[in-house]
């Protein structure tokens, strides 16, 4: 198990800069996600700890050394692919094998280790088969086998359960959660999902445009995102932005319709993002407790099942509420949406839009 | 009714006839005239009917003559510039496909210019070159004749065999903990394997039917089949029965060679080991 911390890690590209000073330290055993949308950064950073590139500045401290210019074979990190990279001309048992062959470790204890961590894995059926014999799922596991046999320090994961449908993905998630529940295995792992994020991540770290945008626990990140992008990420569906301006004049919505500056609390004047998250949204005929933010025009419901998905249009802006199933919503009628004021997130409009607490 | 016997399918069909005969008629020809007598074949002009059948050209080449000697000649020869084409080539183009450097393109394309030129007008200077080391009437002269030019061919055409293999085995090869040489041995070299055989089919083709050189640097000793087949063709006769005889029997480990790599190299590819 390792202790990982990057220290000013720099990546450029010739003239562009992939990733920017990030400063990050991975406690041991932790089980940290990498989060953010495509061209993040956030492969480049897991290739540079696991030393399939070198940074252009910075270090990468393993273990209290530094990694730089260590081979990433002596690292003794694994990682899983997310195209798994499988060698599809050996059976599942030499693929598992390889890392220990290589570190000439003796054949008879290589027999025990894959067995053993096969059968953890429930791929004992298939090792003599190749991998082209494999669904998805088998494969997946076959490529965190690959990872676990050698008892690496830390696990790297890239995007492991992109390539798989919607149902395996969840089967999975769970099985590698159970793994590092059991192995208690420093973990990175990087994903575009949020869901994978929320669920997997002891911290999650959002990653966008090569900067760190947050650190925190998924309830830190979710109840107190640190800016707009990491508000509008984090969460399905994403939180809904209203724009509105406080002036000497009042509190305006954007299309100019006034609003009542209690709920956005004690503000200077400015521009600014009100964020509301589908899930603390209120949409009834009638005034409920809380703030009111106006009446809204229904365009569109979206049955999920247990919960419904109402499209408004509210002050010419649209905002999306989930409430739970109910068949009382009609399109074309007008609704008042009002929430709780501690639910309310509040940006600012300009620079890095950071949230105002 | 059977697509295949629409009257709109025999439009389709009569070129692909057509190429057949084109392609196959020669062979026909060939081995209808191994087993013809020379006289009747004088009689006959060569026609398309057999008459009876006979076996004393075989008899000749093979007894008499005996062709064996410059196929088994011919055989080390292109066995061996094969193999270094194909074995030297392999490492370049894996070096060239997986491993970016300053001037890897242009290498790749030099590499491809030298094969450019035409084979006879080296023929001199490798002529000159090779008695320079003692290495005319001797089959490893023949050997790196052949390989001069065969190998720039194998490295042209097994860099995208390497190039469409997925990087992530190199990452997942280094993170296993192996080193270049392993990483090619172990993963790159089998997986390229349909590269592999086309290259070694080539190779062993240029250099099995390469009459130029053959005929400046090989001595008595070192007489190929290419030659020993042209030998029936004199200033006075050209002996049909014979030449074709022994053409057909110049077929036969070319076909085992393409045959064997067809069977005990192709065999175990299976795809999916990246995502798919």
């Amino acid at each position: 198990m390792a202790e990982i911390s990057l220290q000013g890690t720099e990546k450029r590209f010739g003239g562009q800069v992939i990733l920017d000073k990030i400063d990050l330290s991975i406690k041991e055993g932790e089980f940290l996600v990498l989060v953010g949308p495509s061209g993040c950064g956030k492969s480049t950073l897991l290739r540079l700890i696991c030393g399939l590139e070198d940074p252009s500045s910075g270090d990468i401290v393993i273990d209290g050394s530094s990694a730089i210019g260590v081979h990433p074979k002596d690292r003794n990190l694994a990682m899983v692919f997310q195209s798994y990279a499988l060698y599809p001309h050996m059976t599942v048992f030499d693929n598992m094998a390889l890392g220990l062959k290589i570190r000439k470790v003796p054949k008879d204890q290589i027999e025990k280790e894959v067995t053993q961590v096969a059968e953890i894995l429930n791929i004992k059926d298939f090792l003599q088969r190749k991998p082209g014999a494999l669904s998805g799922g088998q494969r997946q596991r076959v490529a965190m086998g690959r990872a676990i046999v050698r008892r690496p320090r830390a696990f790297l994961f890239d995007e492991p359960l992109s390539n798989l449908d919607a149902a395996l993905r969840l089967k999975m998630r769970t099985e590698i959660k159970r793994l590092h529940q059991e192995l208690k295995t420093t973990t990175i792992y990087v994903t575009h999902d949020q869901t994978e994020a929320m669920t997997l991540a002891d911290r999650i770290v959002v990653l966008n445009g090569g900067f760190i945008q947050q650190v925190g626990s998924p309830l830190e990140v979710y109840q107190k995102p640190a800016n707009k992008f990491v508000a509008g990420f984090v969460g399905a569906p994403p939180m809904n932005f209203l724009e509105y301006s406080k002036s000497s004049k009042g509190d305006f919505w954007d299309n100019g319709d006034s609003f009542d500056s209690v709920a956005a609390g004690e503000l200077a004047q400015g521009d600014y993002y009100l964020g509301v998250r589908p899930e603390h949204l209120i949409a009834s005929k009638n005034p409920t407790q809380g703030v009111c933010l106006g009446k809204g025009l229904l365009e569109v419901v979206e049955p999920l099942g247990a919960d419904v998905l109402l499209d408004f249009k509210l002050h010419d802006q649209t905002v999306v509420v989930k409430m739970p199933w109910s068949a009382e919503y009609n399109v074309g009628e007008e609704y008042l949406l009002s929430m709780d004021p501690g639910d309310l997130h509040r940006f600012k409009r300009e620079g890095e839009q950071e949230r105002i607490s | 009714m059977n697509a295949w016997l629409s009257p709109r399918s025999y439009l389709l069909w009569l070129p692909v006839v057509l190429l057949l005969i084109l392609q196959l008629f020669p062979l026909y020809i060939i081995t209808l005239t191994s087993f013809k007598e020379p006289l009747v074949l004088l009689d006959d002009g060569g026609g398309l009917n057999l008459e009876g059948f006979f076996l004393g050209n075989y008899e000749r080449v093979i007894f008499e003559d005996q062709i064996f000697k410059p196929v088994g000649t011919s055989l080390w020869i292109a066995l061996m510039s094969t193999l270094i084409s194909v074995g030297a080539g392999g490492l370049a183009a894996y070096g060239l496909a997986v491993f970016k450097f300053r001037g890897s393109m242009l290498l790749s394309m030099a590499i491809l210019c030298s094969r450019m030129v035409p084979p006879v007008a080296l023929a001199l200077p490798a002529f000159l070159l090779l008695r320079m080391f003692g290495a005319v009437d001797n089959s490893w002269g023949l050997i790196l004749a052949h390989t001069t030019f065969n190998l720039p061919f194998a490295i042209w055409l097994m860099i995208p065999f390497f190039q469409l293999l997925p990087k992530d085995f190199q990452d997942a090869a280094a993170l296993d903990g192996l080193g270049p040489w392993q990483t090619f041995r172990m993963i790159y070299f089998p997986l390229a394997k349909p590269g592999i055989v086309v290259a070694s089919i080539f190779c062993f083709l240029m250099s099995w039917n390469d009459f130029l050189y053959s005929l400046i640097l090989a001595g008595s000793d070192t007489r190929t089949a290419p030659l020993a087949i042209n030998g029936y063709m004199t200033s006075d006769q050209i002996e049909w029965g014979a030449m074709t005889a022994s053409s057909m029997l110049v077929l036969i480990p070319v076909l085992v060679f393409c045959k064997y790599l067809q069977n005990h190299l192709m065999d175990g590819l299976t795809s999916g080991g990246v995502k798919g």
